[in-house]
């Protein structure tokens, strides 16, 4: 039962990961891609709880640390980049 | 076996599955908001709950090094997020992106809720600079 919890949220939160992708295609604005990557960032790390709750792994973590923080650093540049041409 | 550790991995599962709700909330406004500012709204703060919820769901683990590294994550998303919503509003703000509702509530120096008007950025710089005490 809990196992089957797990699985359909993992499967659940790919969708929503699709559902990102597609909205970081589709829209023309450079800062909704900017968001929409932040966010996809943030599906990621989910998925990768979710993997390490199902498992019993506790590696996975890790790499959803790293993530969280690569992906806030590299939004921070992205959005500085688009409002002033500039990163420093 | 006693009974908080049988009720555990239930109140696992409802907090999974309420925190799946919320971030399904925010990719609903992710993708259906018309505007930078209100898919930033959506985005910003029931993605980030969600993702939290489902790390507190993980504590149900009782091992210690999921649960330290969870509580690491926690931290740096709720310390993380708030900045970059911020640099992406500023990002908006400074590019001057309209918004695209009416009754829009505008209290940026530049006349961000007029829909078109071509020239308006040269008066916002000036109250820009004024406000930033440059």
């Amino acid at each position: 039962m809990h196992e089957t919890v797990f699985s359909i949220a993992t499967i659940w939160v790919a969708v929503l990961l699709v559902v990102c992708v597609m909205v970081m295609l589709r829209s023309r604005s450079g800062l909704v891609r900017v968001l929409a990557l932040d966010t996809m960032a943030l599906m990621f790390i989910t998925m990768l709880v979710l993997f390490s709750d199902s498992r019993g792994v506790s590696w996975y973590l890790d790499v959803a640390l790293v993530l969280a923080l690569l992906s806030f650093i590299s939004t921070v540049a992205a959005a500085r980049y688009y409002a002033e041409g500039r990163i420093f | 076996m006693d009974q908080a550790s049988t009720a555990a991995p239930w109140i696992a599962d409802a907090i999974v599955v309420i925190a799946l709700f919320f971030m399904t909330v925010g990719v609903f406004g992710l993708a259906t908001m018309p505007d930078i500012y209100l898919k930033m709204h959506a985005a910003g703060k029931a993605v980030v709950l969600g993702a939290v919820g489902l790390m507190i769901a993980s504590f149900v683990t009782r091992d210690t090094a999921v649960i330290a590294r969870a509580v690491l994550i926690i931290c740096a998303l709720l310390l993380t997020a708030p900045v970059s919503s911020h640099a992406i509003a500023n990002a908006a703000v400074r590019r001057k992106d309209r918004m695209r509702t009416d009754s829009t509530l505008n209290e940026s120096p530049f006349e961000l809720d007029k829909p078109d008007s071509a020239h308006v950025g040269d008066s916002g710089d000036a109250r820009l600079r004024t406000l930033l005490g440059e």
